[in-house]
């Protein structure tokens, strides 16, 4: 709990919902390393829940616990009041995952890629036939039905991996960096689709880099770093909260910095400096921007701040490889 | 536990094999062929008999298994690791309700599939060729099945093992021939040092090279099943080996 800041407006806002995953004090250790150092989080019945953080936070290892791919070292994991791994088979069946990897099988063609996955799940072509077709539909894969793995864009695997975790109509469905690599034209094609499935009722959980989709599609989402939960709550009271409605990238060199927030004392807001920029995030963005145009001096771009501003605040910009 | 759910993996494996099943096919009936006429006809005039038989039925069994044993050792090994890494399918497989024991089962039996259709073809070859005299021979095919089940198991733990492909090159040249040379195919078992004699004698391909031969000779005994039992026995010791590594190489 200690590791919140929020714990206050997050109750208030999660406690009339209905959970249906909820993790107390989640730990996973390989051998000395701890990869997830006791997480708390509970996920709504079908919002869209996010994992957010730079390479190593851990959000790999929490998904993967989740899928009961990765087994939980010690604290409790509950899915849909099922516990893995003693009933790993019963989770499986309402979980649809989309890995990272694209793990299709490539000797075969889209239509029997789903025939297959289908009967891992004990569907015969018979039972699966009409809900292939639909998918391969939803999807925007039908001409390609026949056409082997390899010969598909990356955009199109993305989607027969999507069409392939839906087969069996799971109640959550787990996305790991659901649109990694992808074009635009395909990134909104697969958001479109994500969000007309929400609409459903079904649970998503995401983890993804960009801080776009995830500001799209995430009703609310945890902020991790080495293991651990720095933050959970709705992208835009993230946002209020840390940075404020606007952010100011001010070009300029570092010895003019006090100068210029000495020129800009009399107002609210937080800053940020990098080697070439200064960042001011502020709820009062016209009072600093007049200051600025009077300065007459810098060079500087006004926007809406995002998630971004949020995950490089709360993370460092430090590179993390 | 393992439930009928690992007949969808092997169902899987044999979708897959459809689309390339020529070439395999063509690898495992050319090698033992292209063996019974270099040894059989070739190197055979210039031994009398052994045994009785002349070198070419001495050596036709053998081959018959060399045949069976490769093709699920194959299958077992290189494809298995590539559907276990390169492709990772296996992730794919275990992210439904189907289990990493299951998917070995599923592995093994395929593989000993492969060992029964590769071993009717050699056999239907043999016919051709008439090496086969006795309708005993019909049994046969059950031999490749089992021989398949063992050398599958055995290959599934090699590849739950391996970190690349070359691992399978050792296996292969240091494990796999050294076994042909020793069990019977080429040379009766009797020509070995004793000690050597005695291992080899526990070793199942050893029991199987000389039921075949006896099979195929129509002088089989009530014993070789309790051959055949123990075969199956010392393969399902394998692939429990087997299906526990899988499962530590797919569940972290």
């Amino acid at each position: 709990m200690r590791v919140y800041k929020g714990v206050k407006d997050r109750y208030q806002f999660t406690h009339k919902m209905n959970y249906i995953i909820q993790a107390q004090n989640l730990v996973k250790k390989y051998g000395h390393f701890e990869a997830v150092k006791g997480i708390d989080f509970n996920i709504p019945k079908a919002s869209c829940f996010g994992f957010l953080g730079p390479n190593g936070a851990g959000k790999t290892t929490t998904m993967s616990m989740l899928y009961c791919f990765v087994r939980v070292t010690s604290g409790s994991l509950s899915i849909a009041g099922l516990t893995p791994p003693s009933d790993e088979r019963e989770i499986k069946k309402i979980l649809g995952i989309v890995p990272q990897d694209n793990n299709l099988d490539p000797d075969l063609s889209v239509f029997e890629n789903l025939v297959v996955y289908a009967r891992y799940y004990g569907l015969s072509l018979k039972q699966s036939k009409n809900k292939i077709e639909e998918l391969l539909d939803f999807f925007e894969l039908g001409e390609k039905r026949n056409v082997r793995i390899p010969q598909l864009s990356g955009g199109m695997k993305r989607r027969l991996v999507l069409a392939r975790a839906l087969l069996h109509d799971p109640k959550i469905i787990i996305l790991d960096e659901p649109t990694t690599g992808l074009d635009p034209q395909a990134r909104h094609l697969i958001w479109e689709r994500l969000e007309s499935l929400k609409k459903t009722g079904k649970t998503f959980v995401l983890t993804t880099h960009y801080m776009d989709e995830a500001e799209r599609l995430c009703d609310e989402l945890v902020l991790m770093d080495q293991g651990k939960i720095l933050e959970q709550n709705t992208p835009h009271k993230l946002i209020e909260k840390h940075i404020g409605k606007e952010t100011i990238e001010i070009i300029i060199d570092n010895q003019k910095v006090d100068s210029i927030l000495d020129h800009l004392s009399p107002f609210k807001f937080t800053w940020e400096k990098t080697s070439a920029r200064l960042f001011i995030y502020t709820h009062e963005g016209h009072k600093i921007l007049e200051k600025l145009i009077q300065l007459n001096n810098f060079e500087f771009l006004h926007r809406r701040s995002s998630l971004e501003d949020v995950f490089l605040k709360l993370t460092g910009r430090e590179l993390r490889e | 536990m393992i439930t009928s759910r690992f007949l969808r993996v092997w169902q899987r494996n044999f979708v897959v094999w459809t689309k390339y099943y020529l070439s395999t096919l063509i690898g495992a009936i050319g090698e033992p062929l292209i063996f019974l006429w270099a040894l059989g006809y070739g190197m055979g005039r210039y031994i009398v008999h052994i045994d009785g038989m002349s070198y070419l039925e001495f050596m036709a069994p053998g081959l018959w298994i060399t045949a069976c044993m490769n093709a699920s050792s194959l299958e077992c090994t290189f494809n298995t690791f590539t559907r276990l890494s390169t492709q990772k399918t296996y992730d794919a497989i275990i992210a439904t309700p189907i289990s990493p024991a299951e998917i070995a089962a599923g592995d093994v039996l395929f593989g000993a599939t492969r060992s029964f259709i590769t071993g009717n073809l050699v056999l239907a070859i043999y016919f051709l060729f008439g090496l086969i005299h006795h309708w005993s021979a019909l049994f046969i095919p059950f031999i490749g099945f089992v021989v398949g089940l063992f050398f599958g198991s055995l290959g599934l733990c090699m590849t739950a093992l391996a970190r690349s492909y070359d691992f399978f090159t050792y296996y292969f040249i240091l494990v796999l021939t050294p076994a042909l040379m020793l069990t019977g195919v080429f040379f009766p078992v009797s020509n070995l040092p004793q000690p050597l004699r005695d291992i080899v004698s526990w070793v199942p391909l050893t029991q199987m090279v000389s039921i075949t031969r006896d099979i195929f000779l129509n002088r089989w005994q009530w014993s070789s099943v309790g051959y055949i039992i123990y075969t199956l026995a010392f393969s399902l010791l394998l692939f429990l080996v087997a299906a526990k590594l899988m499962h530590r190489r797919l569940i972290k």
